[in-house]
């Protein structure tokens, strides 16, 4: 008992320690499944390719990096990165540990607006991502007033986002048959596929995979305040209703522009966070980069996985996290519930 | 003797129905006052409204003489902690990160004190007897030692006022003892003023200065102790007749023995 005091000081190192390594561990993984999606592919390149590619000099597969690979690549990172970091702070700010912007409901909602510009309006492109942000945002909002009644109930907060996915759903079908002329590998933008993204799609996603994530950092503190309730986190002087409706937005921005750019892409923001809290604890200052790293690898690594494993036909990415997320949604179902 | 929270004419109605009907009280500096009264008599909701906690009432409720409505959330929780009845923390969140998570409203994005914090979470483990608890996940915790880290969530904040919701609820008779004598340090050495509703008559009598008894949305007396817990007025608030012992020690018991049945027990 006598020297308890001081292996409780170690063990408080330790974990601190620990947490850096796991972090580390995360960036590699991400660095790793980079460099795996860069090089496989149809034309196997090699490392040193790579990087005689991206310093500019010429050689025979420069073109499929520069131009097929790389934006690909960046494309999966940061769509991995946003939907990680909005799944974990909505489970924060709807204190419900199976939220994810698919399930409940917000992806359908950007995919909504996204898709009402990219077929009736097909001129203004650069609006998609707001267009999303907003069919996000309203979702987002639903979801709330219809699940909060004198407070809210994680059960209410799924029930609640199967309807408005639903709803929204309907809509995005029914724009889909009427104007199936209009829309190039919609079945693909459904499930969420990364096929034949380039640096257009870079360019709409990465300003608010920026911004989302520096926001994201700033809010740590407050989400990790609002984890412990309503009550509480009124009485440490936070305030509760603008913190949550703000972080709301920040991870409606984060869902709608992956979803402006991969369509609805699913469990992403759900596994991705679990993992990472088991390893991680739910410090949200450790939590979050740690989703943002763990989110980069799983997308990169499973859209490589999606478009080598059955070559020459290419999966949709969606497929893959599907295959992945459901059980484990499952899993979280039977013992969170 | 000053008064350092006070409310005057308030009245809290709670989804259209009058929990409290137009109330003054005053509670004094550094002192130790507990809120008692039978079930549904309004005592949380009172709490709950001297903490800012509800802020939708009638009539005013002053800190040191100011509105509290005019102070700004953070700065209101400098002063004072309230630790509401059930919190609940994720499940792998350990008594360090949620003692440490009482530093809140002392930080900002532009200023955060290390040493500060530090030594404030120090403070607030000490007082509570949790260092030795500091790694340990906040779930695994038994009842009492999870109510000590809540309490020490509620210290780190450096509040100059305490407000506790029924502390020691759920805690086995060592336990609610641990809590009380806590609490009664708290405010001797440390000059915190301590307000508390307690369901248990004894504990009011054994560590509270001054007494407030609420009865049917209005305050039914309020003095000391000695003054208020006479088995005249606990029989007319409870509804029970009470008999009165004094131990070898001086310590005075009030043991409920029966129920009043004239008159209605309500």
């Amino acid at each position: 008992m006598q020297n308890s005091g001081s292996e409780n000081k170690r063990f408080g190192v330790v974990a601190a320690k620990w947490r850096i390594l796991v972090l580390l561990v995360f960036a590699i993984l991400a660095l790793t499944a980079g460099l795996g999606s860069l090089m496989q592919g149809a034309v196997p390149v090699s490392s040193e390719e790579i990087w005689q590619a991206i310093q500019g000099i010429p050689g025979t597969n420069q073109q499929i990096i520069l131009n097929i690979r790389l934006p690909r690549t960046i494309v999966a990172a940061l769509v991995g990165m946003n939907l990680a970091l909005a799944g974990a702070i909505l489970q924060a700010v709807m204190k419900n540990p199976l939220a994810d912007p698919h399930i409940i409901g917000i992806s359908s909602g950007a995919g909504l607006t996204g898709i009402i510009i990219m077929i009736l309006y097909p001129s203004l492109e650069q609006l998609i991502a707001p267009a999303a942000f907003l069919g996000a945002m309203a979702a987002a909002i639903a979801i709330y007033i219809l699940a909060w009644k004198g407070g809210i109930r994680p059960v209410r907060i799924i029930l609640a986002g199967v309807a408005v996915s639903a709803f929204f759903g309907a809509g995005i079908s029914g724009l889909l048959i009427f104007y199936s002329d209009r829309v190039h590998g919609a079945l693909m933008w459904l499930v969420g596929g990364l096929s034949a993204r380039s640096w257009p799609h870079v360019e709409i996603i990465l300003p608010y995979a920026l911004a989302g994530l520096v926001l994201a950092l700033l809010g740590a503190r407050h989400l990790n305040i609002l984890q412990l309730g309503d009550e509480i986190a009124k009485g440490l002087g936070l305030r509760v209703e603008a913190t949550r409706l703000a972080l709301t937005a920040v991870a409606a921005m984060l869902a709608a522009s992956a979803v402006s750019v991969v369509g609805l892409l699913g469990f992403v923001g759900l596994v991705v966070p679990h993992v990472v809290r088991l390893l991680l604890g739910s410090d949200y200052r450790f939590l979050l980069p740690g989703a943002a790293l763990f989110g980069m690898a799983l997308v990169m690594a499973s859209d490589t996985f999606a478009r080598t494993a059955f070559a020459p036909t290419e999966l949709p990415v969606g497929i893959i996290m599907a295959i992945i997320g459901a059980p484990f949604f499952l899993f979280l179902l039977r013992r969170e519930l | 003797m000053m008064s350092i929270l006070s409310v005057k004419n308030l009245s809290v109605k709670l989804q259209q129905k009058e929990i409290l009907r137009e109330i003054s009280l005053d509670f004094a500096k550094a002192k130790r006052t507990a809120i008692i009264g039978p079930n549904g008599c309004g005592k949380s909701t009172l709490l709950r409204a001297l903490s800012g906690l509800n802020r939708n009432y009638q009539g005013e409720v002053l800190l040191a003489g100011q509105k509290l409505t005019s102070f700004s959330k953070k700065s209101l929780a400098r002063q004072l902690a309230i630790l509401p009845q059930g919190a609940t923390a994720p499940a792998d969140l350990t008594v360090g990160e949620l003692v440490d998570y009482g530093r809140f409203p002392h930080r900002s994005w532009f200023k955060t004190d290390v040493r500060a914090d530090r030594e404030a979470v120090a403070w607030a483990m000490a007082q509570t007897k949790i260092e030795q608890l500091k790694d340990r996940q906040v779930a695994t915790l038994s009842g009492g030692e999870r109510q000590r880290a809540w309490i020490a969530m509620a210290l780190a904040q450096q509040p100059k006022i305490l407000l506790l919701d029924e502390p020691t609820t759920y805690l086995d008779i060592a336990h609610q003892l641990e809590v009380m004598q806590i609490v009664k340090k708290l405010n001797s050495e440390y000059k915190i003023t301590v307000i508390m509703v307690l369901h248990d008559i004894n504990h009011a009598r054994q560590y509270a200065d001054e007494i407030v008894v609420l009865k049917e949305q209005q305050v039914f007396a309020q003095g000391t102790a000695a003054a208020v817990l006479t088995p005249a007025l606990l029989a007319t608030v409870f509804g029970v007749r009470v008999e009165r012992f004094v131990s070898p020690a001086g310590a005075e018991i009030l043991l409920p023995t029966s129920l009043v049945e004239e008159g209605g027990v309500r």
